[in-house]
This record gives structure tokens, sequence and C-alpha cells, in this order.
């Protein structure tokens, strides 16, 4: 070879010339723009750019693109949003975001807050013991209920009343031992004479012609009738009206009557009681002799007897049975009577 | 950099990406989580490509789902632009790149990051992101 030929650069076109396209030129913009390219590209782009109208508004384009990527990095953002982000999210955030909670219709929110409260109160109500609330709260520790105990002995200190009326009271009759005397702690004094008095038939007071219309307090009746052998016997003081301020809620039957030949038919009533199942219930036996014409019958007898008996009494005479309060209670299924059985006045 | 100075740039990408700031916010705050799980994870690893990284799953997470033609932006949850800026020719343009070109833009011209660290954190040549950088910024001059 020849020196001319090596001192000729080697070319590679066929044209012996190498231009840079249009489209090549166009897409070494941006490394024109970024100065990435080495000379001869760079010239290669300047002459394209000068040359082809095309390629100098994509180089506009592209500063434009810059200029506007520039003005957006003047958004900010604001200190609340950093620290918001920084903290760890609930569960309940979570789910509000979810559900885009804020985005609801404000009656809806208000009724969901209203139900939530509502089932609050509900589940507070249901679950707190209100018994023992009300125990503890209400009723001091000091307030108990006692039940009043009602003590056979005629001399214990329950009832005023019934003290009143033994001491100033005569008895007619009792079930001591010693005198034979009656029931101390009756609160009714059958009457002050020794005769006993025949009981009114009836409860109502107005029946009676001597029987005092009111009820009279059980104290200033036998207070009354002791301080008298003035006491008109002709009065009696109502019975059968249940006494209000009898302690107990015990009772008796009061009955009597008049038969014939009380001497015989006594034995017989005794013994028709103690079939029925009576037993005595006082100090006396069952047809204590009070006087010769009188019989008396303090006993008890089972509570289904109890009509027979009364049914038999009928057969000599109707014995009038009235219930009477009595602080004395009896066992349940068991009644307790007191009977009086007197000759017949002819 | 600070916790602040990272937390307002991830901020900004979930802003520029999506355009909606519900989504950009809790998108930035998983984000976030997953970058400090990445720093354990990596612990000589520049902070800039830990972000990116970070930023990309949580992308990509998203991009699928995400309802490009639909921008919410209310200046009340916490983003801040002046008036005189135009917002429109960002969202058309999001509207009509590829994931690959929103991603690229707003790190290397929004952000300020550098072309090598969005490359390794996106795992990219360099030759490829200023590919992908050119036909972005040829499309945003165009919509000027």
């Amino acid at each position: 070879m020849s020196r001319e030929e090596n001192e000729k650069p080697q070319s590679y076109s066929k044209w012996n010339k190498r231009e840079m396209s249009s489209f090549v030129a166009q897409e070494l913009l941006y490394d024109y723009m970024k100065g990435f390219l080495d000379e001869s590209r760079r010239n290669a782009v300047e002459s394209d750019l000068s040359e082809n109208p095309i390629t100098k508004k994509k180089h506009q384009q592209m500063m434009k693109g810059f200029a506007y990527l520039e003005k957006l990095r003047s958004v900010e953002v604001q200190p609340f949003l950093i620290e918001q982000i920084d903290e760890p999210s609930t569960y309940l955030s979570v789910l509000l975001k979810k559900s885009q909670f804020e985005k609801w219709p404000q009656s809806l929110k208000w009724g969901i807050e209203a139900f939530v409260v509502l089932m609050g109160i509900a589940l507070f109500l249901i679950v707190t013991p209100w018994d023992k609330a009300i125990r503890l709260v209400i009723l001091p520790q000091n307030q108990q209920v006692i039940l009043a105990e009602v003590q056979k002995d005629p001399r214990s200190n329950n009832s005023v009343s019934l003290s009143d009326i033994e001491k100033n009271e005569k008895p007619q009759f009792s079930d001591d031992k010693k005198d034979g005397k009656g029931e101390a702690a009756t609160e009714v004094v059958v009457a002050s004479n020794e005769k006993p008095a025949a009981l009114p038939p009836t409860p109502q007071p107005s029946t009676e012609k001597n029987v005092p219309a009111a009820k009279p307090v059980p104290i200033a009746a036998a207070t009354g009738a002791a301080t008298g052998a003035s006491a008109d016997p002709k009065k009696q003081p109502e019975i059968s009206a249940a006494d209000k301020k009898t302690p107990s809620g015990g009772f008796l039957f009061r009955g009597q009557f008049n038969v014939t030949n009380v001497e015989m038919i006594a034995p017989k009533l005794k013994e028709k009681i103690i079939a029925l199942g009576g037993r005595k219930a006082g100090e006396v036996e069952i047809g204590w002799k009070k006087s010769d014409t009188t019989y008396y019958y303090h006993f008890t007898i089972p509570e289904a007897k109890f009509e027979e008996l009364n049914e038999y009494f009928k057969t000599y005479e109707d014995p009038h049975m009235v219930k009477e309060k009595h602080p004395r209670v009896m066992p349940d299924g068991i009644l307790r009577l007191i009977l009086t059985v007197e000759e017949k006045r002819k | 950099m600070t916790n602040e100075q990272l937390i307002k740039e991830i901020c900004l990408f979930f802003f520029f990406s999506l355009l909606d700031e519900e989504k950009a916010f809790d998108a930035a705050q998983r984000a976030w989580f997953q970058y400090q799980d990445l720093r354990k994870k990596l612990p000589g690893t520049k902070e800039s490509v830990l972000v990116i990284q970070a930023t990309g799953r949580v992308w990509n997470e998203l991009n699928p789902k995400l309802q490009r033609w639909r921008p919410y932006l209310t200046k009340d949850a916490g983003w801040a632009w002046p008036a005189q800026l135009n917002m429109g020719p960002w969202m058309e343009f999001q509207k009509r790149s590829t994931a690959d070109e929103l991603m690229t833009t707003i790190w290397c011209y929004i952000m300020g990051y550098s072309e090598s660290d969005v490359a390794t954190g996106l795992g990219l040549s360099e030759g490829t992101l200023r590919f992908r950088l050119s036909h972005s910024i040829k499309k945003i001059g165009a919509l000027v």
C-alpha cells in the first residue's frame, strides 16, 4: 500500500461520509442537553438542530418539560402530615379509612352513634346486679326485719296489754293448776262478773243490744271490766272483731252453748273430742267442771276434724264458733278451741 | 437525612404518582414502614436507594388497581402547592405514561435523586434509565 492510502482516514460509508440522521439526533437530544455526548456527536446534533425544524421543535419541548418539572418541586408537605405518617395506625383508624366513614351521610352517622350508645346502656343495665346494689345503697345494714316471737308465758313482756290484763282483771277461770283460773294471755275479758256471759252469736255489734258498737281497746276493756264489779254484766265487749293490736298471727275458736242435763252430755262431748284427736291445750283437762252447771273445754284438734266436731256439737246446739285473734300461734293444721257448755235455764 | 426529610420525599413521590391524597397517605405510611424494615435488613445501603426500593414495592402493589383518570386533590390533606402552578399537564402525563416512566421522572426530576441512585434502587442500567427519562421529558414537553 502506498503512503497516501495509509494517510486517508478509514471510511465505513459507501458514499465516503458519515452523517447523523434526524431520528438519531432526536433520540440523542436528552444526552445532548445533559452533556453526555462526545464532541463529534454533539456537533452532529447541533447541525441537525439548526437544519431540521422537527428536531428543533422537540428540543424546545424538552426545554419546556424540564422547566415544568422544575416548577413541580414547589409542592410542599405539611408538618402534621409527616407526624401522622410517622405514628402507627390503629385498627379503628384503618377501618374508618377503608369504610370512608367521613363520606357517610350525617343522619347515618348519628344513627350509628346513637345505636352504639343505646347498646352500651342496655348492656350496663343487664350486667349490673341491681338487687345487690339496692341492698347496699338503699337499705342500710342496720335495718333488719325481726320476726316477733310470741311467748306462751303470760308473764312475758311482749305485750303490754296482756300484762295489764293479767294485773287488773280477775279472770273467771284459768288453766293454772293452783286456782284453775282461766286464760291470762287472752286479751279479751269475757266479763267481770263471776258468771260467764253469753257470747254474741255474730260478730256484728249491732245485733246485740248491750254490745257496744265501737271496738274497744283491749286494755281499756280489760281495765274497765276489772275495775268493776260495777261493770254492766250485760255489756259484752266485741270478741270476734280482729284486734289489730294483737301482735301475733294466732287465733282460737270460742264457742258456747247450752244443753239440758249437762252432767250427762259433758262426758260424751269429752269422748268425742278425744276420739277426733283433741288434746288439752291448757292446764285443765278437757271438760273441766267449772261449776255445777258449767263445763269448760280447752283443747286443740286437727283442722280436718273441726267440721266433724262442729256438726256433732250442732246435734245438741249450734255453738256459734267465733274465730278470735290470739297471740298464741298453733302449728299448721291444728286449731285451738275454747268451748263452754252450760246447763240450759228453764 | 432525617426521618422527616425521608417521610417528606416518600409523601411527595406518592402524591405525584397517585394523585389521590387519601391513597397517597396510606401508601406513604406503608412505604415508610417498609423503609424501616429494609434499613434493618440492609444496614450498609444508601438511604436514598432504600427509599426508592420501599416506594417501588408499594407502588407495584398499587399500580394494577390504580385508576389514573380519577385524581383527588383537595389541598386539605397535607400537600400544598402554589396557586399559579398548573397541575393539568402532570395529570395528563400521569394518565398516559407507563409506570416506569412515571417513577423515574418523579425520582430524578422532582425529588432530585441522582441517576445512579435511581438506577440502583430500581435495578436498571443507567442507559435504560436515560431512555425512559428522555421519553418522559418529551411527553411532558408536548403537554405543557
